[in-house]
């Protein structure tokens, strides 16, 4: 009897001892598992943040060039317009003052064009190519020089965000090429390198620069980080002399 | 026939085992993740009434022992759970194990496969225990392979991405491997104590046995809930594949 109590007590023990081990095993697998979720939770929303911060850098370099832009419009533009409508409507004689509410209904117009343009809302309402259109036709109305737009692939409808980046990121490239390159040609090719991934290539025949030197702005950086925050790449490959060509990659 | 309830309860999860595997759509018994778990778990729950069905049909059991050498006890039936637990066992664990790992890591996998196969064939060809015996030895590498192949299966667990999210504990393969790893070192530490503890330590002996014995009815219980949750909708989380 005594022995079979033994017996009882040992395998007790024993299951006991076992099931133990087992629980602790899983306890501690679990446990390393939340620890390494908890990690990545905070690396993701650091990401998330870092993302954010590029995103509103982005929207207020665009708000403060729109805002440039709008002064530029009001001086140079609607001032002129309403002191010549001023000026019409002011004169004795009657034609003059058809002339002059023509020229307040031209300046209401242009002033809702550019109500327009201070928000973002506009970017949502454009696709990616017109975008380089417009800039492009920008650029060689002001006879600076002369622009190609080539679509080899029609890009899809992109998020809000990612095509903010891309706008930012395009007219600084097309900036660079205009402030530093003083090119004769700007061709801009859409092309799509492999399903679901676009590539946009903005080459000019200006003089070109050593990449390996190192510059003194963060330019290059920036752009790369903006495109990495939207899954994409940007790649740069000049020579003094030869041009500079730019290749955008990104998922679309 | 029935020895006690373990005995019995083989029998039930023979049958369980087979319902739930063949109710289950064709295209889920054709993966993998299927599959195997169902090649493990069959093998652990037929071996005991197969071997009984040896040690009652002696006109058949008496042959084998014969050809393979055992002519002084020819009731024998060792010689299929060296077959079956110690050289086909592991094989089957390192199989599933390395289904669930990716490329780089199922190499590795492979390499230990390789090795204890080649181990086994080279073991039974020159005889360093004989078939019909217990074959401490060729279950101790197949013990380490497999303890092997579930450390591999820990680490990619911690360290790959797609299991970042996940809750471990829904994951079939996590209980699988887990069991494997548990039951393997219950038995191997079991087998190997077994002859010192027979003289001095019987009723601890014993206690591992049933110890044992439960922990396999449990893991029988882990692999049939795997396979049987599409089938009752269980909440599961889904196996990153490496194909």
């Amino acid at each position: 009897m005594l022995e079979e109590e033994h017996q009882v007590i040992a395998i007790v023990l024993s299951g006991i001892f076992f099931a133990g081990l087992m629980s602790v095993f899983v306890v501690a697998m679990v446990f390393f598992h939340r620890q390494r979720q908890d990690l990545a939770r905070q690396k993701l929303n650091q990401v998330q943040a870092e993302h954010e911060k590029i995103l509103l850098d982005i929207e207020n370099e665009i708000q403060q060039e729109t805002l440039a832009q709008v002064g530029r419009e009001l001086h140079d533009n609607i001032g002129q317009l309403l002191s010549l409508a001023k000026l019409n409507l002011n004169s004795s004689k009657i034609e003059k003052h058809a002339e002059g509410r023509n020229m307040v209904n031209e300046v209401i117009k242009e002033v809702r064009a550019l109500s327009k343009s201070l928000n973002l809302d506009w970017v949502e309402s454009i696709s990616i190519d017109e975008f380089i259109g417009q800039q492009l036709g920008k650029i060689q109305a002001t006879g600076y020089c002369q622009t190609e737009l080539h679509c080899d692939y029609s890009l899809p409808e992109l998020q809000k965000d990612k095509k903010i980046v891309l706008i930012r990121v395009i007219q600084e490239c097309l900036n660079n090429a205009i402030k530093h390159a003083s090119p004769d040609h700007i061709v801009i090719r859409i092309t799509s390198a492999s399903p679901g991934r676009a590539q946009l290539m903005i080459e000019d025949d200006g003089l070109g620069f050593d990449p390996s030197l190192p510059s003194q702005g963060s330019g290059m950086t920036n752009l790369t980080n903006r495109m990495n925050t939207i899954g994409g790449s940007f790649a740069l490959s000049s020579n003094p002399g030869q041009g500079t060509k730019i290749t955008l990659d990104f998922p679309a | 026939m029935f020895r006690d309830w373990v005995s019995v309860s083989n029998y039930v999860f023979l049958a369980v085992l087979c319902i739930v595997f063949f109710r289950l759509p064709s295209a889920l018994r054709r993966r993998n993740e299927y599959l195997l778990p169902f090649i493990y778990a069959f093998i652990f729950v037929v071996i005991d009434p197969l071997g009984f069905g040896f040690r009652l049909f002696q006109n058949v059991n008496g042959p084998i022992n014969e050809f393979l050498g055992n002519h002084e006890k020819p009731f024998y039936n060792a010689w299929l759970y060296n077959i079956v637990l110690k050289m086909a066992m592991p094989v089957v664990a390192l199989l599933l194990i390395k289904n669930y790992l990716p490329a780089e890591q199922q190499t590795r996998v492979k390499w230990i496969l390789f090795t204890f196969i080649s181990i086994a064939v080279v073991y039974q060809a020159i005889q360093i225990e004989p078939i019909y015996l217990n074959q401490g030895i060729l279950f101790a590498v197949g013990a380490l392979c497999m303890l092997l192949g579930c450390f591999t299966y820990y680490y990619i667990l911690m360290t790959r991405e797609e299991y970042v999210f996940m809750n471990i504990l829904l994951l079939p393969s996590f209980w699988q491997v887990t069991f494997i790893m548990f039951f393997t070192s219950l038995t191997y530490f079991t087998d190997i104590s077994a002859s010192y503890l027979t003289e001095n330590h019987s009723a601890f002996l014993v206690s591992m046995f049933k110890v044992n014995r439960f922990t396999g009815l449990v893991q029988s219980l882990v692999y049939i809930a795997c396979l049987a949750a599409p089938l009752m909708k269980l909440k599961v989380e889904t196996q990153p594949s490496y194909a």
